[in-house]
């Protein structure tokens, strides 16, 4: 029976547009910081060693302090780890790898998964490895890795990089892991389990949970299931089993679509808003549908610019999102415009039923600036 | 507000004044210059302005001159639900009071009073409405000034429903305009803020791309490492398989070498063994030919000097030929040349006697010549006397019969005189002697006077005077007769005649001695001939009288055929001179080159029995045909050695082995290069990755992405904020102008409705946004107002105010106040306007104040004031 930790797709260097400079920054340096806390589960676990299945660092192409702060960081661990190569970083001739600052740099405890095959990393026990060498291989790498391999007694850890043929959305890619194979080799006893990277979504796939994917340390997205977490794998001929600690401090919330209606409605979004903890490491993207009031508008605006600097991001999508101002009569008599500034206001109104988005801009516009003159 | 009625006392010069003013409608004040009509209005202002003890110049101004009194303005107004009487004194014995008589009776003293009445007006009157209203002199033509007056505001809002709007709407489109020139400029152009933002999406834009691009390179190079790295694999396993078999070839190709040298050799050893062989084989050759040419050289030698002694005879026969011919020639030249001038002898002789022949022709000319010379002088002597031709012969003719005629007329008319003499007598006749025979007879035609004497008398016979006309005629035609006569130089008609024969005579004859000078002269003068003659006689005089002149051709002739004899017995001798001379030099020659062929040969025989000699002293002719069969023995062997070896080399083809290993050598080096190029690009390749991992492009992309989602974000939110800006302005803002054209409408159409009853009906004014008169249109020509006539522009500005009187009427209004105005109007326009008065004022308060009572007399309505 061996332990070792379980993870991948750390992205280290990763940035995301949505977030201010001051958010990316601690976005960069909490993803470093998973790092650290992966170290200190393994140890609390008494892992053997890490295995990180590809997408180490976001690119082949990052600016070396990361790299150099990455494997600072790694050397700090206590036990060895090993890096796959994976479709972000892989093993070509502009490899982060096999840079010569990786080579100056490079702990002890570091080891790189740079060609296919068997590697012993205890008695008994080896990784079977599928670096990526390209990034667009022709052929499933793993299943290439596991051609020769026959069950010896030996237990066997593959390392693999990739989308498994269950969950690829594209049949036709040659570099789809075949998950079939994977399952007879299992149970051939060849191999005992397969670490798998690439989806940042924490999946279990197969029977017998020997196949795997830990998902990102951190979150990444607002479509992940469930990242941020490692797994602790037990694993030897006869049993197997995965634990998955959380390791991450951020989050990327998404909820349900609101219907906005009116001011409860906006109400509800206000509360979703107020009780999420953690807010300046979480980022938020709202679906908003429905139509609202001038008065309900400005109050739905009231609610999200207060809350902007309070989360990391927070962003309609609006691609998403379908939300029309409706001026009503309650509105427009609050208004209390007389004169000229009445027939515009009929006018736009008009505009705006008819669903033209300036009008109803116009609408909003005429709403504040004369709410800031009443004021 | 309402003026009911002022009372002034010690105001100016008014010592105490009380006017009642008419409710609505016209109140006319008249009085003269100086009546106080202006003090009215001013004291109004006075008392409602300033406090009784106040110490202003113009309150001062009111103090009579000269009086220590107080000045004392009362007034009864209403305003709104108020109705007060008003009252103050100044300067002396000051006070104040007010006493309100609704809506409820109030007493007001002091400041407490002029601070009542301040907010009673402030309450209900519009007081920048009644200053607006007033025309005070000096200033009459000027329009209303309403932009200030909230009155008239709030009565057109009401005829407009309210559309112009109040402050907040206006605060509004203050905010909608300063929303939109956050974007746009104020002719609506994109301002910098707005382009900035744009500008930055671009070069947003424009970087991420630019990173995009670089990172794209970067793959590729990337890729191209790859594929370059799998290249070399499959090129070193192919370079040393070409390099074996490049030694395999060259092993080969040094061996055939080695080969094809021995052959080469051999060949050699073969190719001079035969050349001995053939050496020997000429000797022999060569020794025969020498023998036999000592002997034909020999019989050469001998044949040679035979045909020299043969060729000797014929050439001494030739040269003996050539000089008996040349003599010949010289005695036939000798010969020729005598007959030659024998010939130019008798040439000589002919033409002597052909001259003499021609000189005697020439004489027998000449002496014709002569004569026919001789026979034209007479000839032209007698033509030159002769004055008499044809002509003056017939003139002579007719005049002499025209002469007879008239004698004849004249005798038949006279009387005849006879005398018959019975005995002979002598009488004298006109002088005359007559005798007369007895018995004879004589008559006379008595033409004329005729004097008969006889004897002792004379009968004198008178014709009479009846024939005097005949006897005239007569005298004419003798007179005629005889100048043709004397012109032709003869006595009558007879002479003539003959005189005429003469002259004919001369002129053939001179006809014929011109046709024999023609003859003989030819082309010749007279004295050319002459002279040709006389010089031939000389000439011959010198030279010896000739034979004639056939005997001279004949001995001409007979020289002349001895001479081509000659010539003909020349040539003949001279061609066979020739024939001779040649053949003699052809002998001379063959005899040379015979002499010469002889010596040759004899020579030649010399020589080669030399050579025959010296080959058989260096080898006697049995030894040379040994030395040669054993030569070509030794040729054939090597020969054969030869073939043998080249046998050995068939099968082997040295020139396309040779090809074989130079391609393959090529090939391999080729493959090398190839190999190390790869190597090369390979090692740049990495190198450049090398460097672009330091640059961190990901990284750069990262930030360009960034910065563009940005950008894109802010230009997509204010391009969506100016949209709505612009449409929220521009919509504010066109209502407010229909607003504003709506909220105008009342007032010009009151103010058109007055217009009309003043200019006619095609009366039309347009109001500007101070609500003053900007145009006027009458009679379809549109004025500014500045460009219409003072009185026009008086009268518009009083209809201006009479119609913001009207309209403001049903909200209390304020009084028209007119001190003087209408100064410029004439009487018609005057009527006109007093029914423009009557229709304005009928719910609104006018005070006119007027020196000039006439201009207003037309207001039926007024009520006036006489001051």
């Amino acid at each position: 029976m061996v332990r070792f930790l379980h993870t991948g797709d750390w992205q280290l260097g990763m940035t995301r547009a949505f977030l201010t400079d001051e958010a990316q920054a601690r976005f960069g340096a909490a993803r470093l910081e998973a790092v650290r806390e992966i170290g200190r589960v393994a140890q609390r676990e008494g892992c053997a060693f890490v295995l990180v299945c590809g997408d180490v660092f976001e690119s082949n192409h990052l600016d070396r302090q990361v790299l150099l702060r990455a494997l600072d960081v790694m050397g700090g661990l206590g036990l060895p780890v090993y890096l796959l190569p994976g479709n972000h970083d892989p093993l070509d001739a502009g490899s982060l790898f096999t840079s010569p600052e990786f080579a100056r740099a490079r702990p002890a405890n570091v080891t790189v998964l740079d060609r296919a095959g068997a590697w012993p990393v205890a008695p008994g026990v080896e990784l079977v490895t599928a670096p990526w060498t390209s990034k667009r291989p022709l052929r499933d790498l793993v299943a290439a890795a596991c051609e020769d391999l026959r069950a010896d007694g030996t237990v066997r850890v593959v390392a693999g990089h990739g989308c498994v043929d269950v969950l690829s959305p594209d049949a036709d890619d040659p570099a789809v892991i075949g998950l079939a194979p994977l399952e007879r080799a299992l149970a051939d006893g060849r191999v005992h389990y397969v670490a798998l990277g690439d989806r940042h979504s924490l999946t279990e796939l197969g029977a017998g949970g020997r196949v795997r994917y830990a998902g990102a340390p951190e979150p990444t997205d607002f479509d992940e299931v469930a990242p941020g977490h490692v797994l602790v794998v037990d694993v030897d001929a006869r049993d197997c089993r995965a634990e998955a600690h959380p390791v991450a401090t951020w989050r990327f919330a998404q909820p349900e679509p609101f219907a906005l209606r009116d001011a409860d409605d906006v109400s509800v979004l206000a509360t979703w808003l107020a009780e999420q903890p953690d807010k300046e490491r979480c980022a938020v993207r709202l679906r908003l549908v429905g139509s609202l009031g001038l008065r309900d508008m400005a109050l739905l605006d009231d609610v999200l610019d207060r809350h902007r600097e309070l989360f990391a991001s927070l962003r309609v999508w609006e691609r998403h999102s379908d939300l029309a101002l409706l001026p009503e009569e309650d509105d427009l008599a609050e208004l209390e415009l007389a004169g000229f500034a009445a027939d515009a206001v009929g006018d736009l109104r008009a505009a705006a039923e008819g669903g033209a988005d300036a009008a109803q801009d116009a609408l909003a516009l005429l709403y504040r600036l004369h709410r800031g003159a009443a004021a | 507000m309402r003026i009911h009625r002022l009372r002034l006392a010690n105001y100016r010069g008014v010592a105490a004044r009380e006017v009642a003013f008419a409710e609505r409608g016209v109140t006319v004040v008249q009085g003269p210059n100086e009546a106080g009509k202006s003090s009215l209005a001013e004291a109004l202002d006075l008392l409602l302005e300033h406090y009784d003890d106040s110490r202003k110049a113009g309150v001062r101004a009111t103090k009579p001159v000269g009086a220590d009194v107080g000045t004392e303005v009362e007034a009864e107004l209403s305003a709104g639900p108020y109705r007060f009487t008003y009252a103050k004194r100044f300067h002396r014995e000051r006070f104040t009071t007010l006493t309100v008589h609704e809506p409820r009776p109030e007493q007001f003293t002091g400041r407490e009073a002029h601070e009542r009445v301040r907010a009673i007006l402030a309450e209900t009157v519009d007081l920048p409405l009644w200053r607006a209203l007033r025309m005070v002199q000096g200033q009459a033509v000027e329009q209303p000034d309403l932009s200030e007056v909230s009155a008239l505001a709030a009565a057109l809002d009401v005829a407009a429903a309210g559309a112009r709007g109040g402050e907040a709407e206006h605060t509004l489109l203050d905010r909608a305009q300063a929303e939109y020139l956050r974007s746009f400029t104020p002719t609506g152009q994109d301002n910098a803020w707005f382009k900035g933002l744009r500008a930055e999406l671009d070069a947003a834009e424009a970087e991420a791309a630019e990173a995009r691009r670089a990172l794209a390179g970067l793959e590729r190079d990337v890729e191209d490492a790859a594929r370059i790295a799998g290249e070399l694999e499959a090129l070193r396993p192919e370079l040393q398989r070409r390099r074996l078999l490049l030694e395999d070839l060259e092993r080969r190709w040094t061996a055939v070498r080695e080969r094809a040298a021995e052959v080469e050799r051999l060949a050699l050893r073969a190719e001079r063994a035969e050349a001995a062989a053939q050496g020997a084989a000429r000797e022999i050759a060569e020794r025969a030919r020498l023998t036999e040419a000592a002997e034909a050289t020999a019989a050469a030698a001998e044949e040679a000097l035979r045909e020299q002694d043969a060729s000797a005879p014929a050439l001494e026969a030739a040269a003996a030929e050539e000089q008996r011919l040349q003599e010949q020639v010289t005695g036939l030249r000798a010969e020729l040349s005598a007959a030659r001038d024998a010939v130019r002898a008798a040439l000589d002789a002919e033409a002597r006697s052909k001259e003499a022949f021609s000189l005697e022709l020439l004489e027998e000319r000449w002496a014709r010549v002569e004569q026919a010379r001789a026979q034209a002088a007479q000839a032209r002597e007698v033509l030159e006397d002769a004055r008499v031709d044809e002509g003056a012969a017939a003139e002579i003719e007719r005049a002499q019969l025209a002469l007879a005629q008239a004698q004849a007329r004249l005798a038949d008319a006279g009387p005849l005189l006879r005398l018959e003499a019975r005995q002979d007598v002598a009488v004298e006749l006109d002088g005359q002697a007559l005798d007369l025979a007895a018995g004879a007879r004589h008559e006379l035609p008595v033409t004329e006077e005729v004097r008969l004497r006889v004897g002792g008398l004379d009968a004198v016979l008178s014709p009479g005077q009846g024939l005097s006309a005949l006897r005239d005629r007569l005298a004419e035609a003798e007179r005629a007769w005889r100048e043709a006569c004397a012109r032709a130089g003869v006595a009558d008609l007879a002479e003539a005649r003959g005189a005429l024969r003469r002259r004919d005579d001369a002129e053939r004859a001179l006809a014929e001695a011109d046709r024999v000078l023609r003859d003989n002269l030819r082309d010749l003068s007279p004295d050319e001939l002459h002279g040709k003659a006389v010089r031939l006689r000389e000439r011959l005089a010198a030279a010896d009288a000739g034979a004639d002149v056939d005997a001279a051709r004949g001995a001409r002739e007979h020289a002349e055929r001895r001479v081509g004899e000659l010539q003909d017995a020349l040539e003949h001798a001279e061609s066979a001179l020739r024939e001779t001379s040649a053949r003699r030099a052809a002998l001379r020659e063959r005899h040379t080159g015979l002499a010469l062929r002889a010596e040759q040969a004899l020579a030649a025989r010399e020589a080669a029995e030399a050579a025959l000699a010296a080959a058989r002293g260096a080898a006697a002719d049995a030894g040379l045909g040994k030395r040669a069969a054993a030569l070509a023995a030794e040729a054939a062997e090597a020969a054969q050695a030869a073939a043998a070896a080249r046998a050995s080399l068939e099968g082997e083809d040295p020139a396309t082995l040779q090809a074989e290993v130079d391609n393959a050598r090529e090939a391999a080096e080729k493959q090398r290069r190839e190999l190390r190029e790869r190597e090369d690009e390979l090692t740049t390749l990495r190198g450049r990755l090398s460097a672009l991992g330091e640059v961190g492009l990901h990284d750069r992309l990262a930030a360009a992405e960034t910065r563009l989602e940005r950008a894109g974000t802010a230009w997509r939110q204010a391009e969506r904020g100016a949209a709505a800006a612009r449409l929220l302005y521009e919509t504010l803002l066109r209502h407010r102008e229909a607003a504003r054209r709506a909220y105008v409408a009342p007032l010009r159409e009151k103010l058109e409705s007055l217009g009309r009853i003043v200019f006619g009906q095609d009366f039309a004014v347009e109001l500007d946004d101070d609500l003053r008169v900007a145009r006027r249109t009458l009679d379809g020509t549109t004025l500014d107002v500045e460009q219409l006539s003072t009185g026009a522009r008086e009268q518009l500005a009083v209809l201006a105010r009479l119609a913001v009187a009207a309209i403001t009427a049903a909200d209390g209004g304020v009084p028209v106040l007119l001190d003087d105005a209408l100064g410029w109007s004439d009487p018609q326009r005057l009527e006109r306007m007093a029914a423009a008065f009557h229709v304005a004022a009928r719910d609104s308060q006018v005070i006119v104040l007027t020196c000039v009572p006439e201009r207003y007399a037309a207001i039926g309505s007024a009520t006036t004031v006489r001051l």
